[in-house]
């Protein structure tokens, strides 16, 4: 074993590494455009004065190495620029609409992982069975599901034939204020201000958008989970403990905990695509988070706010890959010490 | 030469249900899809541009099976037409992927060194941007045609066969296969292209329907989006757009049909590649579906 430090230094490097390349890649989203910057930024017919001071202080004269080095301490700093269309700071933007895709997300995964995993586990353990078809069948079908078709008819059936839940227009009724924001979750901001009305609004505008993305997620990991605990079943130490007679309870979890580190590592590799699944949700729901803002800005080719959002999801995403690492590591010390 | 292939293949086919129902009942959906397609022209009373002004937004009947759009245009016939899309940008998609990153990751794999550590740096980097989201970037800066969702798609199924490729170049590395050839006085180019190259790309053929799911997702993210594709056209993400507000007032048709075939093609692909998976005892190098991506 090599030093913490060491380890901990090269993880660092990786780490910067990582983040260079994600912003580079934002950075030639722009280069990629056939739009002049000059006409992009300062409007089809920019006079003189406007020009140079654009030139002057996007370093448009200088080499691309310079534009590069000089977009990568603004973005790193935080400073995403502003948009096309709106003119408002990109970063504040996104920060504004960060704790309604959080609060999205963590409702879903949660969920998720309420579905996915004693289905998978269940599968597992009766391999080749009716039940264990069934499960497979539906997991396979979860993965070819578009998330934005499982939106609708989710729509269809509940919206618009059965009139049980809202219509889909953000995280709560149009004709109510939203609650001040104390978490930014408007959910738990009424909660906490013991607004009855603004509460059971907000939790009727969760339902769809959670349950969409909760079953797109507990099918991902259904057949993960049954993947992983299959491999468990075949081990010489799950062999021995089934022989001792142990109860189906204390399987079960002797094959769960040795599954455990493959099914992290795949939850873990599937975050990112995750972060796309909940935009796509967020898009059908005009949930008003940081993805349906990145979509949108697609659609519109607002560039400055499609590259803060690209940026945005990449640091995300390297940050829970960070996190995820570092519980693991504490996990396994935790393991080999007991 | 090509009588063999084809007796081969068609042994290969009949003993399919017995060995892998999955993948026969994935090949069977493909077929039909394929098959359905080509007949449209001929075989179909409508066609997808047709506009019958009599039968605006009629629900489906036995006139119109799935119904009639906002035009009047009869959406059974629009749904088979945009299997074209379905099949073709998808495809060549995939194909690009693997012209572009298949060489990459062989070259990589053989130097080793610090090209290969960098090569897999720099895909774990990009990695953490949702490939989805980074495919939709893309087209929405180099601007909208059918040519750059292709490009767009096409670039991060290359980081994807890219991947794939160094992997089974590094394992063939340890089973001694290269130091053998090497040792029997091949050159590292006759190696490459003699030896690696047919190996290797016959087991990364087995990813091809995982991936082509993934193309089709994303494609029909794009034209439900509204980036990349045609407005009007028959791509079933643009005519799921299309039919969202009109859902909402209450005709579902001409949304959820579009819907349901790409949900049947990307459950077939699906299908499909879990019976190839089965059948070589090879476990999925990456999920393909609506959460699937560009592994890290």
């Amino acid at each position: 074993m090599d030093q913490p430090g060491r380890t901990i230094l090269r993880l660092l490097g990786l780490a910067v590494f990582l983040s260079l390349v994600i912003v580079a890649i934002s950075f030639l989203l722009i280069k990629l455009g056939n739009t002049p910057p000059l006409v992009l930024l300062g409007g089809p017919n920019p006079t003189p004065e406007v020009q140079a001071q654009l030139v002057g202080d996007y370093g448009l004269n200088q080499p691309a190495v310079i534009q590069f080095l000089r977009y990568a301490v603004r973005m790193l700093g935080g400073e995403f620029g502003r948009s096309w269309l709106t003119g408002e700071a990109v970063a504040g933007e996104l920060f504004v609409r960060l704790p309604a895709t959080v609060e999205l997300m963590l409702y879903a995964v949660l969920l998720g992982a309420l579905i996915g995993v004693p289905t998978g586990v269940a599968a597992a353990f009766n391999r080749g069975s009716a039940e264990d078809r069934v499960v497979r069948g539906g997991g396979l079908l979860g993965e070819a599901m578009p998330a934005f078709l499982l939106a609708l008819l989710l729509l269809l059936v509940f919206f618009r034939w059965l009139e049980l839940a809202p219509a889909p227009a953000g995280r709560i009724s149009v004709v109510l204020t939203p609650p001040p924001t104390i978490t930014g979750s408007y959910f738990i901001d009424s909660v906490l201000m013991q607004d009855s009305i603004a509460t059971r609004s907000a939790l009727a505008q969760l339902i769809l958008p959670v349950t969409t993305l909760a079953l797109l997620i507990g099918a991902t990991l259904t057949l993960s989970v049954r993947g992983a605990i299959l491999t468990q079943l075949q081990t010489a130490h799950f062999a021995y403990a089934r022989a001792q007679g142990m109860s189906r309870e204390l399987l079960t979890v002797i094959a769960l905990r040795g599954a455990a580190p493959t099914i992290w590592a795949g939850a873990n590799r599937q975050f990112a695509a995750l972060l796309g699944t909940t935009a796509v949700v967020e898009f059908v729901f005009a949930w008003g988070g940081v993805g349906q803002y990145g979509l949108d800005a697609m659609v519109k080719a607002d560039l400055p706010a499609v590259q803060g959002f690209i940026l945005m999801t990449g640091a995300f995403a390297l940050l829970v890959h960070a996190l995820a690492g570092v519980v693991r590591r504490i996990a396994r010390l935790r393991f080999t010490r007991a | 030469m090509i009588g063999r292939v084809v007796r081969r293949l068609g042994s290969l086919l009949r003993g399919l249900p017995r060995r892998s129902l999955a993948a026969s009942f994935g090949l069977l959906i493909l077929v039909g899809f394929a098959a359905v397609m080509a007949a449209r022209p001929i075989a179909w009373p409508h066609g997808p541009a047709q506009v019958d002004t009599a039968h605006i937004l009629k629900a489906p009947s036995l006139r119109h099976p799935l119904g009639t759009d906002a035009n009047g245009r009869d959406v059974a016939a629009r749904v088979m037409d945009g299997t074209r899309y379905a099949f073709a940008v998808p495809l060549a998609a995939v194909l690009l992927g693997i012209v572009l990153g298949a060489p990459v990751g062989l070259i990589a794999g053989l130097v080793g060194g610090f090209a290969d550590l960098l090569l897999r740096r720099l895909i774990m980097a990009v990695g953490f941007i949702p490939p989805l989201l980074l495919a939709l970037a893309l087209v929405a800066a180099m601007g909208p045609s059918l040519r750059h969702v292709v490009i767009a798609i096409g670039l991060l199924e290359a980081m994807f066969f890219a991947r794939a490729m160094r992997a089974e170049v590094r394992a063939m590395h340890e089973s001694g296969f290269i130091q053998g050839a090497v040792a029997m006085g091949n050159a590292l180019p006759r190696l490459a292209l003699l030896h690696l190259l047919p190996n290797t790309l016959a087991r990364i053929a087995g990813e091809i329907p995982r991936r082509v799911a993934w193309a089709l997702g994303t494609l029909a993210v794009m034209g439900f989006v509204g980036v990349g594709t045609a407005a009007d056209s028959t791509e079933w993400g643009e005519m799921v757009r299309e039919g969202v507000a009109l859902m909402y007032a209450g005709p579902w048709w001409p949304a959820i049909f579009p819907g349901l075939a790409l949900l049947l093609l990307g459950f077939g692909l699906q299908l499909l590649a879990a019976g190839i998976s089965d059948l070589t005892g090879r476990r999925p190098a990456a999920l393909g579906g609506a959460m699937g991506g560009v592994p890290h």
